[in-house]
């Protein structure tokens, strides 16, 4: 009955024209499930709330797939992608150029010319944070093996190390994953150095190194990952580049930005001065200190002046 | 009054389920139709209301066609009792006899004295049974629900469908007693299907004998019994013919004065109102040659022997054929 | 009966849990793991001690004569229990997280340090029910009043809700992250809500439709049914992606061509039916399924139009009425508020009422309540409708996407949803009508019903039972799959649940479970008394009817 009745007085409507004024159109933004991608959208948001814009907030939107998808359908203006994994994902037909995906500036500019070109979406400027893959290790394991790099972790393995890793298992199949840093920095894990969670993210692989399950002592990370921070562990550095470069950076449809060109001298200088620490400061503030994103995107604008 | 007039049912698949049926139902008269499993009865009663579409012939209730009637409201006026009862069992007793009043549009005040009217007609308690749902009731009292749903909105005309069918042989003539009882008064025209002959014979002005769609007989009772026309209803009508012929005529109507040969009265002198078959029955149980008869007020009133009965049911049956020709002759002055 | 088994077994569980296995663990923030406390850990020690005792006192009375006092005093003790399960755990806690920093040591990054309930609570919560349990059911076999068994079941739940409320429950770590995020779990629970309610009033229409056609046509009711358990096989995700694009076009449609083209489409289906009626009948073979195809399709694609649009507008406006703040939708819910306890007061009044008239004029003064809230509600909803459609200029302009259609957000979650209640509408639909007595029908027919009278009179209460188990399998099913709605960023409680995976915080997921899971009990419970209400009593069955 009640669909009904509702057509019935939304036909009444439609057809006695009594609609009032409209407004600006808002700006949808979109993000994926996880903590850091749902912070930087309330970064956007907020951010352009404060200069006047109606925000559609979309946030948690869904998957890769579902955001861009999104985004090129224009069911959302906005949400902020990696650049690393937009060369991995959205190009599939296409031959990348050699190295491309491990320099930041060419991975961008890529993105800038042919994301513009293809699907008519634009790249603002990238936050210097690079959310890579990595491996963290405890603190005390990290003084006591004296690790910091993966030149030394690989050093630590083939020295015959006791390694147990906890990965997802895309990270420990994938030839662009833990197989990159085999090769880069030679060493090896067997098969039986791995404790494979299926569809495993940071926070669970984390968890397992917390908790030391099966021996754990290494475990698969984003550089970014608040819970890093939570459990005090260490990131190894990757000074050799086996991992794509992965900037945080607001995608846009180009329509908004002509209509609206002011937006980028708003975001451009938040996202420049998001670095590693300050993601994984803020997600931290979110994942271990429990606070909602969206008191953690506001006091940061605050904080750093972003808000009038 | 109800006429078949040459009328056919075929089902789709070739099944012919009527043939030729040519049959009056008199206005006021219970005419059962019987017959063996699968042999039309059925299929002619729905005819009538329109259940199903006949293929030819011509139907008329009350001497108009009922393809003159829209077909829901020719069903509201003949109450319909199906073989099955067919109670809504979501309804309450009352619920269930107040269907075609409702229909209808009668005042709520109205209905519910018609409920209560025809509740205790079949003999149901109103206050007791009105508010309970069938599934709370007997098969007997659920069978007495089903006439009284029938006769909801006091139609001229009944379609009773093996009413008594579902219930013990000793319920089923109690039920057959209140209805003839109930019948005497109200005089409905009743087309009234049965396979048990028995019944017929009791509950019949009339019966029609059909066989594979055919009309076979339509005779009165004594007459069928009398003269079965062919092998079929003779052997349909039983080996006993003449002994349930003497159920139909009462001991009253054909005893003797008492005389001085009349036995002492006892404990198993008859009434005089019981059937010549059962006072029959007695008798041959007592291996006696006679047996006193007595009124209901237990007086001593007559006597029958068993010659005496053999000569007095062959006089009866004459007198009541010139009887019933004597009628139609009347009937036939007065339509004229 | 001589010994109460349940309340022995739920003492024993309650005993052996409370005593032997951690109660709580004292995290230091909201992800890193922390250190477990058992009973005896707690400081005070005796005052903790005493909820042993009470936890085996049960082993005691359960041995008693069966009567009302056992169950009395086993209900007792099992609320009791229920209660300082929950109460004296959170009383220690308060003093352990004012030393949270000794007991966690250096190192570890203590922020919104927590008490994460572990498994010795959530058992012992467990067997005291189990004692509560047994009590209740010793109070129902002795006959006790029913104002001592209402009180019996609710008492202790009703003292967990008040410490709760007071905040003495502030040290669990669900509550933690409730003060967080909570701010949004009342908007998540209406979008939850929201999505069942319209996913079932769609999915009610269209499901007991096409119930009603496999009952009515013997050649579509294989495929009917055959069609319904393909789309329950279709796995959420893979719907949501083939529904993305075309929603999304969709939604770039102007609304009038949309109405022209469901018009039109509408009139090819009447054409192609017509010509079926006419010449069909002489075509053979593959003319003939052409015809039929022709008739089905575009008699389907306006269905389908109509459906995607309705359903994605009503949710729209559905959840605008429920959680606008705007002061005239405000006032029209304290309104449908007032018009449902009065409602639901009458009804339950004309229960309890014997005499004959003053029952008659209640349950007309009931009617009146229902009467009023619905009309509250159509008025909501209409001028939620205005609200809505404030931001269109004109009706010439307007898109389909101004209507609710998209090819994320909620739109693809509630046809989704729509798409996914069918199953048990239409085969408890099917079944229900099929298995009316066809004897009851015939009797129907033949006291001279037209065919809109037999189905509401008699096939439709007949089936009722049936239908509404379908509705409650449905509608209890939907409160889950309604939590996958987040992945398309449709909110509702799933984006608790799903984000709690992601960021594996126990907490966050039962941020959204708890509530689901009481909505999912509550949404039963109103169908059942629904049921009570329109199935008549000579057909209810004491057990379940649904054959499913
Ligand atoms: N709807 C139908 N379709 C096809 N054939 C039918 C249909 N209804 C009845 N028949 C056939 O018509 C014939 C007469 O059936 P009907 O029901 O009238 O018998 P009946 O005399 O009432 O039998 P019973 O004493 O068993 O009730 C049977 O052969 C039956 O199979
Ligand atoms: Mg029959």
């Amino acid at each position: 009955m009640r669909p009904i009745a509702i057509t019935l007085f939304a036909l009444v409507v439609l057809l006695s024209g009594a609609l009032s004024y409209a407004q600006a159109d808002p700006i949808r933004v979109g993000s994926k499930q996880f903590t850091e991608s749902i912070v930087l959208a309330k970064l956007i948001g907020y951010a352009l709330e404060d200069v006047g814009f109606t925000i559609d907030d979309r946030t948690p939107l869904g998957g890769t797939d579902v955001n861009r998808s999104a985004l090129v359908n224009a069911e959302i203006d906005v949400y902020p992608e990696y650049t690393g994994t937009a060369l991995g994902l959205f190009f599939p037909d296409v031959e990348l150029p050699e190295g491309l995906t491990r320099d930041a500036e060419a991975s961008y500019d890529y993105l800038l010319e042919h994301d513009l070109e293809r699907d008519r979406l634009l790249w603002l400027a990238p936050a210097p944070a690079n959310n890579t893959y990595g491996f963290a290790v405890r603190r005390a394991f990290a003084e006591e093996h004296g690790l910091t790099t993966m030149e030394d972790f690989a050093e630590y393995v083939n020295a015959g190390g006791e390694v147990m890793m906890a990965t997802g298992d895309e990270f420990a199949q994938r030839p662009d994953g833990i197989a990159a840093f085999e090769e880069l920095y030679g060493f090896e894990l067997a098969d039986e150095a791995l404790l494979i969670i299926a569809a495993g993210t940071p926070a669970q692989t984390l968890q397992a190194l917390d908790q030391g399950a099966n021996d754990t002592n290494v475990a698969m990370t984003f550089a970014t990952e608040g819970a890093v921070v939570a459990y005090d562990f260490v990131v190894l550095t990757d000074p050799r580049g086996a991992q794509p470069i992965f900037n945080p950076t607001p995608v846009f449809r180009v329509e908004v930005i002509d209509a609206n060109p002011e937006i980028p001298a708003i975001l451009n200088p938040i996202f420049e001065g998001l670095t590693n620490e300050v993601l994984q400061e803020l997600n931290a503030r979110v994942d271990v200190d429990g606070e909602s994103p969206d008191a953690v995107a506001r006091s940061y604008l605050e904080e750093h002046g972003f808000l009038n | 009054m109800i006429e078949f007039e040459g009328v056919v049912k075929d089902f789709p698949g070739g099944v012919r389920a009527v043939d030729a049926l040519d049959l009056t139902v008199e206005k006021g008269e219970i005419s059962v139709l019987i017959g063996p499993s699968g042999c039309g009865k059925t299929t002619s009663m729905r005819l009538v209301n329109r259940l199903i579409p006949l293929t030819s012939g011509r139907i008329t209730v009350d001497g108009r066609d009922n393809l003159e009637f829209a077909p829901e409201e020719l069903r509201r006026k003949i109450g319909y009792a199906i073989q099955q009862i067919g109670l809504f069992p979501h309804m309450t007793v009352g619920q269930n006899v107040a269907v075609v009043p409702r229909l209808l549009g009668w005042e709520e005040q109205r209905v519910r004295q018609r409920v209560d009217g025809l509740l205790e007609l079949v003999g149901l308690d109103p206050d007791v049974q009105r508010d309970v749902y069938p599934r709370q009731l007997s098969g007997g009292q659920q069978q007495r629900v089903g006439v009284a749903r029938a006769l909801g909105a006091d139609p001229p005309i009944m379609l009773m469908d093996e009413p008594f069918g579902a219930v013990d042989p000793i319920t089923r003539a109690v039920l057959q007693d209140e209805f003839l009882q109930i019948q005497a008064t109200i005089a409905k025209t009743v087309l009234f299907v049965t396979h048990d002959i028995d019944e017929a014979i009791k509950m019949g002005d009339r019966i029609a004998v059909m066989r594979t769609g055919r009309l076979v007989q339509y005779a009165t009772p004594d007459e069928l019994l009398a003269q079965p026309v062919d092998d079929f209803v003779r052997a349909f009508v039983g080996g006993d013919r003449h002994l349930k012929r003497l159920g139909l005529v009462r001991v009253r109507d054909v005893m003797a004065e008492p005389d001085e040969r009349t036995p002492e009265l006892d404990g198993e002198a008859v009434l005089e109102h019981t059937s010549v078959r059962d006072a029959l029955s007695v008798l041959v149980g007592r291996g006696f040659d006679a047996t006193p008869v007595v009124d209901a007020q237990g007086r001593l009133c007559g006597v029958i022997t068993l010659n005496g009965l053999r000569a007095a049911v062959r006089r009866a049956a004459r007198e009541r054929a010139s009887e019933e020709r004597a009628s139609e002759e009347r009937a036939a002055e007065g339509e004229a | 009966m001589p010994v109460n088994r349940v309340a022995v077994l739920g003492s024993l569980i309650a005993g052996l849990s409370l005593f032997f296995l951690p109660l709580v663990e004292l995290k230091p923030n909201r992800l890193a793991s922390g250190i477990p406390f058992f009973l005896l850990q707690f400081e005070g020690d005796v005052r903790y001690l005493a909820l042993f005792v009470l936890a085996l006192l049960p082993l005691v009375v359960a041995l008693r004569r069966a009567d009302v006092v056992r169950g009395a005093l086993l209900a007792g003790l099992g609320n009791a229990l229920l209660f300082l399960t929950l109460y004296l755990p959170a009383v220690a806690g308060e003093v352990l997280l004012a030393d949270a920093a000794a007991w966690l040591g250096e190192g570890v990054r203590l922020s919104n340090p927590r008490l994460l309930p572990s498994a010795g609570l959530a058992l012992g919560l467990f067997g005291a029910y189990t004692v509560l349990y047994g009590g209740l059911r010793d109070l129902v076999v002795a006959g006790a009043p029913r104002s001592l068994r209402v009180a019996a079941a609710w008492g202790g739940l009703l003292l967990v809700v008040l410490a709760a409320l007071s905040g003495r429950f502030d040290v669990y770590s669900v509550v933690v992250e409730f003060q967080a995020r909570g701010q949004q779990l009342a908007q998540r629970t209406v979008e939850h809500v929201m999505f069942v309610a319209v996913a079932l009033s769609i999915g009610l229409v269209l499901g007991v439709g096409l119930g009603l056609w496999a009952h009515r046509d013997r050649r579509a009711s294989p495929v009917i049914l055959y069609l319904v358990g393909i789309i329950q096989t279709v796995p959420s995700l893979a719907l949501f992606g083939v529904l993305l694009v075309p929603l999304a076009r969709l939604g770039d449609q102007l609304a009038t061509s949309v109405a022209l083209a469901l018009v039109a489409s509408l009139a090819l289906a009447a054409a192609a039916l017509a010509l079926y009626r006419t010449i069909g009948q002489r075509l053979r073979g593959a003319a003939r399924q052409v015809v039929l195809l022709l008739v089905t399709v575009s008699a389907a694609v306006p269905v389908a139009l109509f459906t995607v649009v309705v359903a994605s507008f009503s949710f729209r406006v559905s959840l605008l009425a429920f959680t606008s703040a705007a002061p005239a939708l405000a006032n029209l819910r304290s309104a449908m508020l007032v018009a449902l306890i009065a409602a639901v007061g009458l009804q339950l009044a004309v229960r309890r009422q014997r005499v004959d008239t003053a029952r008659r004029s209640l349950a007309r003064a009931a009617w009146v309540g229902w009467g009023a809230l619905a009309v509250t509600l159509v008025v909501a909803l209409v001028t939620a409708s205005q609200l809505f459609l404030a931001r269109v200029e004109s009706a010439a302009t307007l898109t389909v996407r101004d209507l609710g259609v998209s090819g994320i957000g909620p739109a693809p979650a509630v046809i989704a949803l729509t798409l996914y209640s069918l199953l048990p509408l239409v085969r408890n639909t099917y079944a229900g009508l099929t298995n009316v007595d066809p004897a009851v029908i015939d009797s129907g027919r033949g006291m001279g019903m037209s065919a809109p009278q037999r189905f509401m009179q008699i096939e439709l209460p007949l089936a009722l039972p049936v239908i509404m188990a379908g509705v409650r399998n449905a509608s209890v099913a939907l409160v889950g799959i309604a939590a996958i709605a987040t992945v398309i960023g449709a909110g509702g409680l799933g984006d608790f649940i799903l984000g709690g995976i992601i960021n594996t915080s126990i907490d966050q997921i039962l941020l959204g479970a708890i509530p689901a899971v009481l909505l999912a009990v509550l949404l039963d419970a109103v169908l059942r008394a629904t049921e009570q209400l329109l199935v008549s009593p000579g057909i209810r069955v004491s057990g379940e009817a649904a054959p499913s």
